[in-house]
């Protein structure tokens, strides 16, 4: 009798011993689960972070190259158009200061530095409105555009077909710029790389949506090679369409022209 | 070997307790409720082992203030880090089943409140499971302590509901005397894991 109580107490402790190692082998187990499952979500994370990162510093990167291109060409329009003018007229004065100077040779020179120093108003004026075009700020993007337009029809080298509707103080004044910009963008690379001869532009606002098409016949490109997207100028077109909080779809294949569209929402206030 | 183990865990829960304490003032409200917490504790042990030593007996009462005041003051602790209120409601809920059953069964004061314990227990431990899995994903305070509390309130859960054997069945001394070894293991694990937190993110660094 007294042996069966000690049989049934030892049965009774050895399993109340596993159950509570099973207890602990469960909570170990739980705790285990949360700690790979926190794991794997922090790598995520870190990855992400990481991504966006590198997406920023390329961005970055696209924009100081961008820039550093832009200073260089107003560095040689300056240079070119400026510099090297008023160095002549520099020399021309210095031999108007001579002793022996006819008469007629001061009228030659006086007329030389007129005629140069007029020139050099004409380029720094046309520098001046290539670096930010005071129609834009004066009359708004409407005129601002038709008069890139017409600037572009001028150089005979294409036809383009626009219609432009864009109702004053619509879109805010720097947002303004940034669409100019995307224009103009979009022009310099039908200029520089796309090799076409017809060009159209659409700009209209519907339902509180500004809608900017663009197509051309030109050569096009791969859309998913982003270097040959970075060389375009995308990249900036890009980070104004995220500026302006809006949508940008970029359609075009080697040959087959250019399509782009650029929608962004206009905010009521 | 396990007698020092059961006096480790009482000098070591008054240790802790200190540790906690030296930074009282200047902390958040979760790490004050705790460091009552560790407090309690260690007087409830340094209690028990005063009247043990005395040979008086009867160490059994203080069983109840050790489950009550655990619930109370982790249930606040918990409420602090979830910022659930119905955790109060739960917390007046079974403080008021406990009233009932204690008011209803004076006797029960003599033995383990095995279905008191039981509930409070577990509820803890859902309260510690949520806690772990909103730690997932934001970085929170005493991650470990809560791993402790999970999974030291988990398995002793099951000592404590066998408390009564000894007087049910009337198993030896000796079978009480194993279980409270088994409980001091387990604790000793849920006090490594507070001194870890404490060394981790509280301790005194000289910058």
């Amino acid at each position: 009798m007294e042996q069966q109580f000690f049989s049934n107490q030892n049965q009774f402790l050895t399993i109340l011993v596993i159950a509570i190692a099973l207890l602990l082998f469960m909570a170990t187990a739980i705790v285990l689960f949360f700690y790979f499952s926190r794991r794997k979500i922090i790598q995520t994370q870190l990855e992400k972070a990481n991504l966006e990162l590198s997406y920023q510093k390329e961005l970055l990167q696209a924009t100081l190259i961008t820039q550093e291109e832009e200073r260089a060409r107003i560095a040689q329009d300056l240079h070119d158009a400026i510099s090297s003018k008023l160095n002549v007229v520099s020399l021309q004065a210095n031999l108007l200061t001579d002793e022996n100077l006819t008469v007629e040779d001061a009228h030659k020179f006086g007329n030389g530095i007129l005629k140069i120093t007029n020139t050099v108003l004409e380029s720094s004026r046309k520098i001046a409105h290539d670096l930010l075009p005071p129609t834009l700020e004066k009359f708004g993007l409407q005129p601002a555009l038709e008069e890139l337009i017409e600037e572009l029809e001028e150089t005979k080298r294409f036809s383009i077909d626009s219609e432009i509707n864009i109702p004053h103080g619509l879109v805010p004044s720097h947002d303004e710029l940034h669409l100019f910009r995307v224009v103009q963008e979009l022009f310099n690379n039908a200029i520089k790389h796309s090799e076409a001869t017809k060009l159209k532009l659409l700009c209209k606002n519907e339902n509180n949506v500004l809608t900017l098409h663009y197509t051309d016949n030109g050569k096009g490109f791969n859309v998913n090679q982003s270097n040959e997207k970075l060389g375009l100028g995308m990249s900036g077109i890009e980070n104004r369409t995220q500026l302006l909080n809006g949508a940008l779809s970029v359609v075009s294949q080697p040959d087959s022209g250019v399509e782009i569209i650029l929608k962004i929402p206009i905010m009521n206030e | 070997m396990v007698k020092y183990i059961v006096n480790f865990t009482i000098y070591f829960s008054l240790f802790i307790a200190l540790l906690y304490f030296i930074r009282f003032s200047n902390k958040s409200k979760a790490y004050r409720v705790f460091t009552i917490y560790l407090i309690l504790i260690s007087i409830i042990q340094l209690t028990s082992e005063y009247l043990f030593i005395l040979k008086t007996g009867h160490t059994i009462f203080l069983f109840h203030y050790y489950f009550i005041g655990q619930y109370i003051l982790l249930s606040i602790f918990y409420f602090i880090l979830l910022k659930y209120k119905w955790i109060l409601w739960i917390l007046c809920l079974v403080l008021g089943v406990l009233l009932f059953q204690y008011t209803n069964n004076s006797s029960l004061y003599n033995r383990y409140n095995v279905i008191g314990a039981v509930i409070t227990q577990m509820v803890l431990v859902i309260y510690s499971l949520i806690y772990m899995y909103k730690s997932i994903y934001a970085k929170g305070e005493f991650v470990l302590v809560n791993i402790g509390v999970f999974v030291y309130l988990l398995s002793s859960t099951l000592l404590f509901a066998s408390g009564n054997l000894v007087f049910d069945f009337g198993f030896p001394e000796s079978v009480s005397r194993m279980l409270n070894d088994l409980n001091a293991i387990l604790y000793l694990l849920f006090q490594i894991l507070i001194f870890m937190e404490w060394y981790r993110n509280y301790r005194l660094k000289t910058a």
